[in-house]
């Protein structure tokens, strides 16, 4: 099964970076809820790759840099749209590990 | 129209996506550093049970979902997981690594669970995948003299405590029904198991967990089965090509197929 379609192989910025507007000795962030979103996505998504199939050492430097990407978005209408793609791959996994089990167990328990 | 008390057994096993490897003594799989996760089947009786709960298709409406495992400390992540998912409390009977109880024992401890607890309905998974067995369940309503309702693949509540359950048979679907209390054994068909979100990973924390013995429920571990030995299937007997028909027909006359 290609795990490459969920976008982690690729280098192309995709999603935004929790770290968006808030460098150390930088301004406070643009939108402090928006920026609270983009880490608590991340983290489901950290969380997510544990189980990754290829691995966790694949899957976190892939998500870090397609957060990493998107630091640089400072509209609040990019963000957004960054935390949405987010939710949907967050989604997209969590119907990748569905799937996998499921069929794996089918193959072995019904024969099919 | 009682409210249901659901009483839901998991399972502590190897990982599905993990090929065992028997041990030197032939005398089960290895399972020291190999990766756990909680039985596919038990995840499905969780997650039906917390339907139940969210959807209200009950009419009495759910009182409590417990969770129950027995086996080594490690369990109680499991049962942390279970309780990530939504289930409410859980209950770690304590039973050391390598003296896995056999499916009798286990059906007895959950009898007395049961009891303890008042539960009404018992979801299990059908069977675990690494003894594969699909008799606990079986077992356990034959111990309590309930109603059983094997490989659900669908759970609907009517009036006056009945359940129908729709069931996968050869060449088709059966449904049964039955009054409360009951026993339904989940079927991989039954509902698609949701991943447990930080939020509520962080919230199970929090969540009651029981710390009991076998003693605290007046069973002992008692072994019926002797396992003989356990050895690996033998390896797939790769095809041969044959260069023509007259290859061929050689090759059947060789085999006696003609």
């Amino acid at each position: 099964m290609p795990y490459g379609y969920l976008g982690l192989s690729s280098t192309k910025p995709r999603r935004k970076i929790a770290t968006a507007h808030s460098g150390s000795a930088m301004s406070p962030p643009l939108n402090p809820e928006l920026r609270r979103q983009v880490i608590t996505i991340y983290k489901e998504l950290l969380n997510l790759g544990k189980d990754y199939p290829q691995g966790f050492d694949y899957f976190r430097p892939r998500l870090h840099r397609a957060f990493m990407a998107n630091a640089h978005l400072e509209d609040a209408e990019q963000i957004r749209q960054g935390i949405a793609r987010a939710e949907f791959v967050r989604k997209e996994i969590e119907a990748l590990y569905y799937l996998k089990r499921y069929r794996a167990l089918r193959k072995r328990y019904d024969g099919a | 129209m009682s409210a249901l008390r659901i009483l839901v057994p998991v399972k502590r096993v190897i990982d599905y996506a993990v090929k065992p490897r028997v041990n030197k003594a032939q005398t089960g799989v290895e399972t020291a550093g190999v990766k756990h996760s909680m039985n596919p089947f038990d995840e499905l009786s969780v997650e039906e049970s917390v339907r139940i709960r969210e959807k209200r298709s009950a009419p009495g409406g759910v009182q409590d979902i417990c969770v129950i495992s027995a086996g080594p400390t490690k369990a109680q992540d499991i049962l942390r997981t279970a309780m990530a998912m939504g289930a409410d409390r859980a209950i770690h009977v304590e039973v050391k690594e390598g003296e896995d109880l056999e499916p009798l024992s286990v059906a007895k401890l959950l009898k007395a669970a049961v009891e303890q607890h008042k539960s009404n309905l018992v979801i299990l998974g059908k069977q675990s995948i690494d003894d594969d067995a699909n008799q606990t369940g079986q077992m356990l309503a034959g111990l309590l003299g309930w109603p059983q309702a094997t490989q659900a693949s669908k759970v609907e509540f009517g009036e006056n405590d009945s359940v129908s359950v729709t069931r996968e048979v050869d060449g088709g679907a059966e449904t049964l029904k039955a009054k409360l209390p009951m026993i339904i054994t989940t079927d991989l068909r039954l509902n698609e198991p949701r991943y447990a979100s930080l939020p509520n990973i962080m919230k199970a924390k929090k969540k009651p967990l029981e710390k009991k013995t076998l003693a605290d429920f007046g069973i002992t571990s008692e072994r019926r089965l002797k396992v003989l030995k356990v050895t690996e299937p033998p390896p797939r007997q790769g095809g041969g090509k044959v260069e023509n028909v007259d290859g061929l027909i050689a090759k059947l006359k060789e085999l006696g197929a003609l």
